[in-house]
């Protein structure tokens, strides 16, 4: 709530704040793209960027100038949001400079500098990001109206840890012309490795390495869309200092060795560790008992806080203060149970990860674009369980177990499925290497659901069903009980349920079970009684097989053709078995076809039979590919709209002779 | 017309007074229940509750003491291990943060970890700031407790309050306010208090309250605004010298202050008049004298719905406005200020018109007798006409003549004459007043529906459309009102805005011309095919799906929907059986629906009458026992059958 409250009080400021706009000579940068041409757009296209540049000038201590320019058209209402810029600082980095621009269609030029600039902190502390460093400078260009051109330059200064920059040349806006300008010291070099884009030459002039393009797409935002790093166009670069060697990273085992160096020294164990080590696995005859009272641990018992200041944002915090405080972020977590499973003396190590699958693949060049950290177990010989699934074998490290020690819903053993088919660095002190996270098999994930149910001549429906889910499934239906506050509440998941399939309905019970059990299935068991779920038309009586829920979406049901791959959690099969036992007064008349449709990506089988007066609907969903490439959505759109009728498709029974 | 109600009042006091102490070592003693405690029978499954909470206020030391206990319950109750006080960095200051963990065993961590200062807001005259810190080795069973000194800015005082009603149940809580003495104050709390909890109380210069068992708020859809309900005791200082001691005396003493202020923005006599000549002809009845100066005063900029940009862009200066004859030839103003001009104007023009203060119902329901001029945060014109009172507000921007924004409808006002103030209720229209009307012909192939859909608003239904589309272009318009049509049919639907709709007029229905489809509408059953009737009734789809309720439902205005859809069958079809036609009316809800086959059409109408505004909890369930029966009959089906299957059948 409070950060609500301070988003709009941000914007009230910004908003509300009469800007002394002053009448002024532009430079020339910016008089130059007045006339430009407008990149071609659709009619939804809010503004268009007419000249974009990013200039890195290089010190030879290391630390960086960067300068970057922006001419902006605005063509919609909605565009007059470019209007405001926004620049971020943190501990490496301070904004030295903001200027912004504003070209009406016949009127004099205005401007506005870094005096009217608003500074903002994002906070997040009942998410237990308790506190960073990361500041945002945001300046508004006044009088920003659509027809208007506008421009901004801001300068900020870097000593970042790595000698590494990223030009991102595509937006969510077309792109007419876009350079890019690299400035090294004597002696200094590049590498620069292209991503999403064909290698295009640059012009070397001096110390100075120029690189242009024009003409790039929008990429407009999409449910369900890859992440922006695994589409967009970008150019990274390395930094290479005289010598060859420096604060850049050649190869991951690079980055690894300088986050092991970091971290290394965080795992010292303390007597209290110890102790609470010793309690824990005391009563485990197992080594394998023991691994899960470690981790059942740290992800129980250990809250997530982030402070992340400074090196903080790498660096954990060491093992004996995150036990003494029970909390930490989620390196600090891995460090501590690193630090514990080293007492019963099973290794782990590190692994750095980004949560969204495909922002780092194993074509990404060296970089530290990672916003997470797990832990790769290292399993001694003879641990074997069924239940351990999240398991690869590595030349040096032999079988690991990845698990993720932050993730509380997710138990040892498995991975929650946006880690899954990503790559994350491992690290490790004689080499580290970038490694592909296992996919979890398709039965881990899902929700199945029976139901027995009986139907009277009146048309109503009662009975029983139980929902039982696993993986990630179950994880989302536990976030849904566990973060509501009252008890009245807990039952709304299936209030809202059932109001999708039942215009009315009673629910006469429903319990949870294992709802704090994470590593058992999650089970709902409800009972009710939907009058009318029958519709009487004459002798006729018509009925709906597929009761409840529904697995159709309208993902794809858009105007604009599908631009982007669609991305899954993670695979998922799902199930439904409903039993109704229909009234003795009337006979089944019709029911609908068997639907069997199966893709490459995904498969839908759904059947309705009769049996004395009995009849049986079941359906199976699966989605076999965590990502669709877009050339198969027509095919996923195919599947949904069948979905979708076989859900509505109906039985049709008539009255029996003296029924 | 809204507009923002000033939340505080500050009065500079001369000299500074007193200083702050830090507090005493000492926590207050734990009940071992309360360490052994899991959960509050009170508060069933709750993540956490306050066990103990105390607020001292000094308005005469300028701070503002806090003393919290928290007894986390479940692992979602962590998060209140995880503490953020916002101030005003500009003015105040945290001090004496204090805290600590106490085990369930009874033994206690001290937090001695780093307070984080963090900017939230940095601007020339704004620095928003909070101090941010987290206990350690919480767990679930854990009490966590913290203490600290709100500094406030010395020398001014403010209004304020105590909210009793917290997102946590409270156990036990204790209030207190010490007053400045150097200005009357009001107290009053109009939610009620905790049942058996004693009025507050004013002893030896310090007003107090103790309370237990306070229920924490809940927070629902379609209910009054929280402030509203959230039980509280507000504290308002008097900006003068003067006290009133009855709602009667306060309000005659405002009434006329309050007229004298709109008086005098009001006075430009001769600029009104000559306006007035070129808007109206002599022989203009009174009538229409009102609608020509009403649709011109539309025409004035308004700047309440316009962006800062905007204005910058038009180099418009809304502090350069003085009075109405300023708005008049600068030809801009904002929304209030528009309302007093259309005051002057039809006054000029020989009518007899009042200006009404209102309290808008949106943030709270008016009390006259909490006695707060601040309430009365809008303004509309009131014009007696053959004998009847007309309620007016064109500064709030396409509100056809004679109906009010939903929140100016239906509430108090205060009504200022040169001989004193009176009490005056705006009307609220009914529900035909606010009407959508969705009229479609369709042709049913292969189950999908293809046709015309010409969507009609009129009223309140229009004006809020038109006013939340201003300043948007045709791209964004076409998509709001395709949005729409989608979201009113309970499946996807292929949807294209095919007219240009009149965005711009305050009195003419608001039209909206589609070509739809709608895919799969009509199902498969063997040889048959059902056909559901209503096709636009997924709003009422989602209301009221869960059987709980804890507080009052509440809803903007009355409204109408009616929809009229005719449905060509395909050849060699023609319905089995159609559902009844459906009667329910309980006198506020009322739902109708005809529908007849004509050989080879259907034509279905299906009415929807609202006219609630609020609704007690405790007849909750009749509301949504009346939208249950709608989801059913809007889900009836009509039975399709081949013409030869039908004779078979026959």
């Amino acid at each position: 709530m409070l950060r609500f409250i301070l988003a709009i009080f941000v914007a009230a400021v910004l908003a509300g704040t009469a800007i002394p706009a002053m009448a002024t000579t532009l430079p020339a940068w910016v008089q130059s793209q007045l006339t430009a041409p407008v990149p071609d757009h659709d009619a939804k296209t809010a503004a268009v960027i007419l000249y974009s540049d990013t200039a890195i000038a290089v010190r030879s201590n290391g630390s960086l100038h960067r300068v970057v320019r922006r001419v902006i058209k605005i063509l919609r209402p909605e565009g007059i949001d470019y209007g405001i810029i926004r620049a971020d600082a943190d501990s490496q980095s301070r904004i030295t400079g903001m200027h912004g621009w504003n070209v009406a269609p016949g009127a004099p030029p205005v401007d506005v500098d870094e005096r009217e600039v608003v500074e903002s902190g994002v906070l997040g502390v009942q998410e237990g990001n308790l506190v960073d460093d990361v500041r945002t400078k945001l300046l508004r260009i006044p009088a920003v109206v659509p027809g208007n051109i506008i421009a901004y330059e801001y300068s900020r200064d870097l000593q970042p840890y790595m000698l590494a920059d990223d030009w991102v040349f595509q937006d969510e806006i077309p792109v007419r012309e876009s350079h890019y300008s690299l400035e090294l010291p004597s002696g200094w070099s590049y590498k620069a490795h292209w991503i999403n884009h064909a290698d295009t030459p640059a012009t070397t002039s001096g110390n100075r390495t120029l690189w242009m393009l024009t003409d790039l797409k929008a990429i407009r935002g999409e449910p369900q869309m890859p992440p922006w790093e695994a589409i967009s166009g970008r150019l990274a670069l390395s930094l290479v200092p005289p010598g060859g060697h420096g604060q850049g990273f050649d190869t991951w085992s690079d980055v690894g060795a300088w986050y092991l160096n970091l971290a290394k020294t965080q795992m010292a164990s303390s007597a209290s560790i110890k102790q609470q080590v010793a309690m824990l696995t005391a009563a485990q005859p197992s080594l394998l008992g023991k691994i899960q009272a470690l981790a059942n641990f740290v992800q129980s018992d250990v809250r997530y806080v982030a402070i992340e200041l400074g090196i903080g944002g790498f660096q954990p915090h060491a093992a004996a203060d995150v036990f003494t405080h029970r909390y930490g972020d989620c390196k600090d977590k891995s460090t501590l149970l690193a630090t514990m499973l080293k007492e019963i003396g099973v290794d782990a190590n590190y692994v750095i990860v980004n949560s969204e699958r495909g922002a780092i693949s194993d074509s990404t060049p060296p970089n530290l674009g990672f916003d997470h950290v797990i832990l790769a177990i290292q399993l001694p010989a003879g641990i074997e369980s069924p239940t351990l699934l999240a398991i690869a074998t590595q030349e040096k490290l032999g079988r690991i177990l990845y698990f993720d020690p932050t993730d509380t819903y997710t138990p040892l053993g498995t991975l929650s499925g946006p880690l899954q088919d990503g790559f994350g660095l491992l690290v490790t002190a004689d080499g580290s290497k970038l490694v592909h996270l296992p996919v979890m098999p398709i039965a881990t994930n899902g929700l199945r659901r029976t139901g027995h149910l009986t139907l009277d001549a009146s048309g109503a429906l009662r009975g029983d069903v139980m929902d039982t889910s696993f993986g990630d499934t179950a994880s989302i239906a536990r976030s849904a009980v566990e973060t509501r506050n009252l008890n009245t509440d807990q039952i709304k998941p299936i209030e809202s349920l059932m109001s999708g399939s039942f215009p009315t309905f009673t629910l006469t019970s429903a319990t949870i079970r294992n709802l704090r059990a994470h590593d058992q299935p999650l089970e709902w068991h409800y009972n009710f009684e939907v009058p009318r779920f029958a519709e009487a038309s004459g002798d006729l009586l018509t009925l709906r097989p597929c009761v409840l829920g529904t697995k159709a979406s309208g993902l794809l049901e858009t105007k604009e053709a599908r631009a982007n791959d669609i991305e899954f959690d993670g695979l998922q099969r799902d199930t439904d078995a409903f039993e109704i036992t229909l009234p003795p007064s009337y006979a089944v008349d019709d029911i609908p076809q068997p639907l069997d449709l199966d893709y490459p990506f995904a498969s839908y089988h759904s059947k309705t039979e009769v049996t004395g007066h009995v009849l049986r609907y079941t359906r199976s969903f699966e989605i076999k590919q965590v990502s669709v490439p877009v050339s198969q959505a027509a095919q996923l759109k195919d599947l949904y709209r069948a979905i979708l009728n076989d859900e509505r498709a109906l039985v049709v029974l008539h009255r029996a002779a003296g029924g | 017309m809204p507009r923002i109600a000033l939340r505080y009042r500050a009065l500079l006091i001369a000299g500074l007074l007193g200083c702050n102490a830090a507090w005493a070592a000492d926590w207050l003693p734990i009940d071992p229940q309360e360490l052994r405690m899991t959960s509050e029978p009170k508060a069933p499954d709750a993540a956490a509750v306050y066990l103990y909470r105390q607020v001292d206020r000094s308005d005469a030391d300028f701070d503002e003491r806090f003393y919290v206990r928290i007894k986390i319950l479940t692992a979602e109750g962590l998060s209140y291990a995880n503490i953020e006080i916002p101030f005003d960095g500009q003015n105040e200051s945290i001090r004496f943060i204090q805290a600590r963990t106490v085990r369930p065993d009874g033994s206690s961590i001290d937090f001695d970890g780093k307070v984080y200062e963090k900017t939230v807001v940095k601007a020339r005259n704004e620095r928003l700031l909070t101090k941010t810190f987290t206990l350690p080795d919480v767990q679930v069973g854990s009490i966590i407790e913290y203490r600290y000194d709100h500094l406030l800015r010395r020398g001014w005082i403010y209004d304020s309050h105590w909210i009793l009603s917290s997102d946590l149940y409270t156990e036990h809580a204790k209030f207190s306010l010490q007053p400045n003495t150097e200005f009357s104050m009001r107290w009053s709390w109009p939610r009620g208090l905790p049942e058996g909890t004693p009025n507050p109380k004013l002893e030896h210069g310090t007003i107090r309250l103790e309370a237990v068992g306070i229920p924490a708020f809940v927070e629902e859809d379609y209910m009054p605004p929280a402030d509203e309900l959230r039980m509280r005791v507000d504290f308002i200082y008097q900006s003068d010298h003067r006290e009133a001691t009855t709602p009667e005396e306060y309000w005659k003493i405002h009434g006329q202050s309050l007229y004298r202020e709109v008086q005098k923005f009001s006075d430009a006599d001769r600029v009104m008049k000559r306006a007035v000549a070129q808007i109206t002809a002599p022989t203009d009845s009174p009538e229409e004298k009102l609608r020509k100066i009403y649709a011109r005063v539309g025409q004035i900029d308004n700047l309440t719905f316009e962006t800062k940009s905007q204005q910058e862009a038009k180099q418009q200066k809304p502090d350069s406005i003085d009075n109405v004859g300023d708005v008049w030839e600068k030809g801009y103003g904002n929304g209030r200020q528009i309302t007093w001009l259309y005051l002057a104007l039809v006054r000029a023009a020989g009518l007899a018109a009042d200006p009404v203060l209102i309290s808008t119902r949106d943030r709270y329901f008016f009390n006259k007798t909490l006695m707060n001029a601040g309430q009365l945060n809008s303004n509309v014109v009131v014009v007696s006409i053959a004998g009847k009172d007309l309620y007016l507000d064109p500064g709030y921007l396409y509100t056809p003549f004679g109906l009010l924004p939903w929140w100016e409808a239906g509430v108090s006002g205060l009504r200022l004459k040169k001989d004193g103030a009176v009490w005056v209720n705006t009307p609220l229209p009914g529900p035909a007043q606010s009407r959508t009307e969705r009229k479609a012909t369709f042709k049913l192939d292969r189950g999908m529906l293809t046709g015309k859909l010409t969507v009609t608003y009129t009223g309140l239904e229009a004006s809020s459309r038109r006013a939340s589309q201003r300043g948007q272009d045709e791209t964004e318009r076409k998509q709001y009102l395709e949005n729409e049509v989608e979201w009113a049919v309970p499946t996807g639907v292929t949807v294209n805005l095919t007219n240009v709709p009149d965005w711009d007029s305050w009195e003419a229905p608001l039209v909206a011309q589609y070509d739809l489809e709608v895919p799969g509408w009509a199902t498969g059953a063997g040889r048959r095919m059902l056909l559901p009737v209503a096709l636009f009734g997924a709003g009422e789809k989602s209301m009221f799906t869960h059987a709980a309720r804890t507080q009052p439902l509440y809803f903007a205005n009355p409204y109408q929907h009616f929809d009229d859809v005719s449905i060509e069958l395909p050849a060699g079809w023609n319905a089995e059986s159609l559902p009844q036609a459906r009667s329910e009316d309980l006198k506020r809800l009322a739902y109708r629906t005809t529908l007849v086959s004509d050989h080879q059409t259907l034509h279905f109408t299906r009415q929807l009458d609202f006219d609630l505004l609020l609704v007690n909890p405790t007849s909750y369930d009749a509301v949504r026992k009346f939208y249950q029966l709608v989801q059913t009959a809007d889900a009836e089906r009509v039975v399709l059958a081949p013409i030869s299957a039908n004779m078979v059948a026959k």
